[in-house]
């Protein structure tokens, strides 16, 4: 077992930094699909994001008379990857550079730096953006193949629903952000992270349960008639479950901590979906159960070894 | 004369009821969304803690401690209305903008703490001074919470446009930006006075 | 006993004192708050329905409820236009618009009275417009010029101005950016509310 969790403690040989060089990889499938797809504007996106996120991160460092080194354990470049999967191909560029203050300084470095930020800072930055500026972050482009190249809805918009099938949602044929179209890509990189112990599937799957069973009865017209395949192919939530949810700072450290914040996630996701202002809420359900982990870990201590409970 | 002096200014520096305090964070969070808004909800406010300090200091032999919450209550709901009354009269426009929160001014933490802590026990003179400059702090910490607020989440100041073209960030006008700017000038504060 | 008779009389006091001086102040303001409310009842009014097509209001009421008012003109016993309120669910929230109208179907203004949209987006359907900026402001004062008139009505409702309620469709009014639905709701609530009232 190669994940952090309380004791007993067995000695792992994944340092941070190759956990985050690892995960990055990972996205890759994902964001060769998203320039695929979109085409070279998703790249200058990607670019953008992630430079500015360095660059951020340096001048804060230098701010704070730290080691300017620190900026190589790759969380910074790794947020700025995240960040970029999260906006749509053709925001304007200020856009990125600004969502890298908000997830490097606000969601943070203010914090204390890796390791003490309470909020994921990728989604931090996102949200950032969202509520801010909605009209960029609304404003999606459809594949370089389609007719109509200019703004479209995405699947998740209450006006657009029902016209994709689920293998163009599968394979990302309709606008979304870069990162979270392409669910065949990602789910190579969810392989490739399996295969290498770096992520737990404890809170993508009851994450996914949830969200599927709740689409289901609460999605359509009538009770127990919604869509829990579109609910799930559609919108952020492979990203947001697999490589977000699952962030090691951010979330629970026992298994029974990440269930309980799958399913809280989940839960939060459907509300806002089905119910919110906004078309999509995996980011805003993350977050919000962010804030939830050091609850969740005080109520899902496990026992210290070799302790027997006594009765009373 | 100096310990008026103190009086006032420790309202405004070293005792902010917002920066230092965190009193009456509720009012804060809700209407520091302009410029005026925040004036005027400062405004309102100093003449409730003034007024009601003056009343406190000046009956508090008179008043039975065991009952002096209730009389403190009735006197701060007193000028609260008066506030109430007067801006719907002549400033119809800010009593709109403000709504619920002018009558909540009684409930305002600030009032009753000042009262309670400080005119229940001084003379009037300096619980006068006293309110005076909690009123001003507070007023002081809105109009620089909602000029930052405007300013970014609204790109104007004092409703007029600073610069064509800037694109505001909506989120410093909705409800989590004045957390976030509330909690960056704490932190700021707390940085530059621990120095 | 005698203590709580003290406590008892202390209170009153304090209670009679403060009732009385608020009294003195509500007949002060009074007559000016009324004065104040009806200012912007009427300021409502006009803004959908100018006082050249009418003004004078009657309630229309059906089933003892009123459903909406008909516009005279003066002591002309033929209405001149209608007044109505329009509502319908838009992305998050019910939208509910007052909506002059003329008897021919001519939009005379709208105003939303409420709406909970998606800030930044739907939310934008009653946003207001300026053209102040800080340097033109300080030009005024410095050259001591009047400024400009300013804009009180939303340029999303505003457009609707002067539209025939028949012709009026999604396709032929701007609508907001990335809230289309808001905008929708907007254009169909009162179409279909005017339509009705003029078929009656």
């Amino acid at each position: 077992m190669f994940r952090v969790s309380p004791a007993p403690h067995i000695k792992s040989n994944l340092s941070s930094r190759k956990i985050m060089y690892l995960v990055m990889l990972a996205l890759l499938p994902a964001g060769i699909a998203g320039v695929y797809i979109y085409g070279l504007c998703s790249l200058k996106v990607i670019f953008i994001s992630m430079a500015s996120c360095v660059l951020w991160e340096l001048l804060f460092l230098k701010f704070r008379h730290k080691d300017p080194r620190i900026v190589l354990d790759g969380s910074a470049l790794l947020t700025g990857l995240l960040l970029a999967y999260n906006l749509p191909p053709e925001v304007p560029f200020w856009i990125p550079v600004v969502g890298a203050w908000a997830s490097i300084i606000l969601g943070k470095q203010l914090f204390g730096g890796l390791g003490h930020n309470i909020f994921n800072p990728a989604l931090v930055g996102r949200v950032f953006l969202q509520i801010s500026w909605p009209v960029y972050m609304t404003t999606w482009k459809n594949p370089r193949w389609a007719l109509d190249s200019v703004s479209t809805a995405t699947p998740l918009a209450k006006e657009g629903a029902r016209s994709f099938s689920y293998i163009d949602l599968f394979l990302g044929n309709h606008g979304g952000c870069i990162g979270e179209v392409c669910i065949l890509a990602l789910l190579i990189g969810v392989l490739f992270l399996i295969f290498t112990n770096v992520i737990s599937f404890h809170t993508p799957l009851s994450f996914f349960g949830t969200v599927m069973v709740l689409a289901w009865i609460f999605g359509g017209k009538g009770i127990f008639q919604g869509d829990p395949i579109f609910h799930l192919l559609a919108g952020g939530l492979i990203l947001g479950a697999f490589f977000m949810a699952t962030d090691y700072v951010t979330s629970p450290l026992t298994r029974r901590g990440k269930i309980i914040f799958g399913i809280g996630c989940g839960l939060l996701t459907i509300l806002i979906r089905l119910k919110g202002g906004y078309p999509e809420g995996v980011s805003y359900a993350i977050l919000f159960m962010n804030a939830m982990v050091p609850m969740i870990d005080r109520y899902t201590k496990t026992r210290k070894y070799g302790l027997v409970k006594k009765g009373r | 004369m100096k310990r008026l002096l103190r009086e006032f200014l420790k309202g405004i520096t070293i005792e902010n009821p917002t920066f230092r305090l965190a009193l009456g964070l509720c009012p804060t969070l809700a209407i520091s969304t302009s410029i005026v808004n925040g004036f005027g909800m400062g405004l309102a406010a100093t003449f409730v803690i003034v007024g009601s300090n003056m009343i406190v200091s000046s009956i508090r032999g008179v008043i039975p401690s065991k009952i002096r919450i209730p009389s403190f209550i009735v006197i701060i709901a007193t000028f609260v209305t008066i506030v109430e009354l007067v801006m719907k009269a002549y400033f119809p426009s800010l009593s709109k903008a403000l709504g619920i929160f002018v009558p909540l001014i009684a409930v305002n933490c600030i009032v009753l703490g000042r009262a309670e802590a400080f005119a229940s026990k001084h003379g009037v003179v300096r619980s006068i001074f006293d309110g005076l400059g909690m009123g001003v702090g507070f007023t002081f910490a809105l109009v620089l919470i909602s000029t930052i607020r405007e300013a970014f989440g609204n790109g104007t100041l004092l409703g007029l446009i600073i610069v064509k073209g800037f694109e505001p960030a909506l989120l410093f006008i909705l409800a989590p930006g004045a957390l976030l700017v509330i909690g960056i000038l704490m932190g700021f504060i707390n940085h530059v006075t621990e120095r | 006993m005698n203590n709580i008779t003290r406590f008892a009389f202390v209170l009153f006091l304090v209670n009679l004192i403060a009732a009385s001086v608020l009294t003195g102040v509500y007949y002060l303001t009074r007559p000016r708050i009324e004065a104040q409310q009806k200012l912007i009842k009427e300021e409502a009014l006009r803004q959908v329905m100018p006082g050249s097509v009418g003004n004078r209001l009657e309630p229309f009421k059906e089933n003892g409820e009123v459903r909406y008012w008909k516009v005279f003109k003066g002591s002309d016993p033929i209405p001149r236009g209608y007044v109505f309120i329009a509502k319908k669910y838009g992305y998050s929230s019910i939208i509910e618009s007052m909506v002059g109208m003329k008897k021919d179907g001519t939009i005379t203004g709208v105003r939303v009275l409420s709406q909970n949209e998606t800030p930044g987006l739907g939310a934008r359907v009653v946003e207001v417009l300026s053209n102040k900026t800080l340097i033109t402001a300080l030009k005024d004062i410095f050259l001591r010029k009047k400024p400009a008139e300013k804009r009180l009505s939303p340029y999303f409702t505003g457009q609707f101005k002067g539209m025939k309620i028949q012709r009026m469709d999604i396709s032929n009014i701007d609508a907001i950016t990335g809230a289309t639905i808001s905008s929708k709701a907007v254009v169909d609530s009162i179409k279909s509310r005017g339509l009705e009232i003029l078929g009656k």
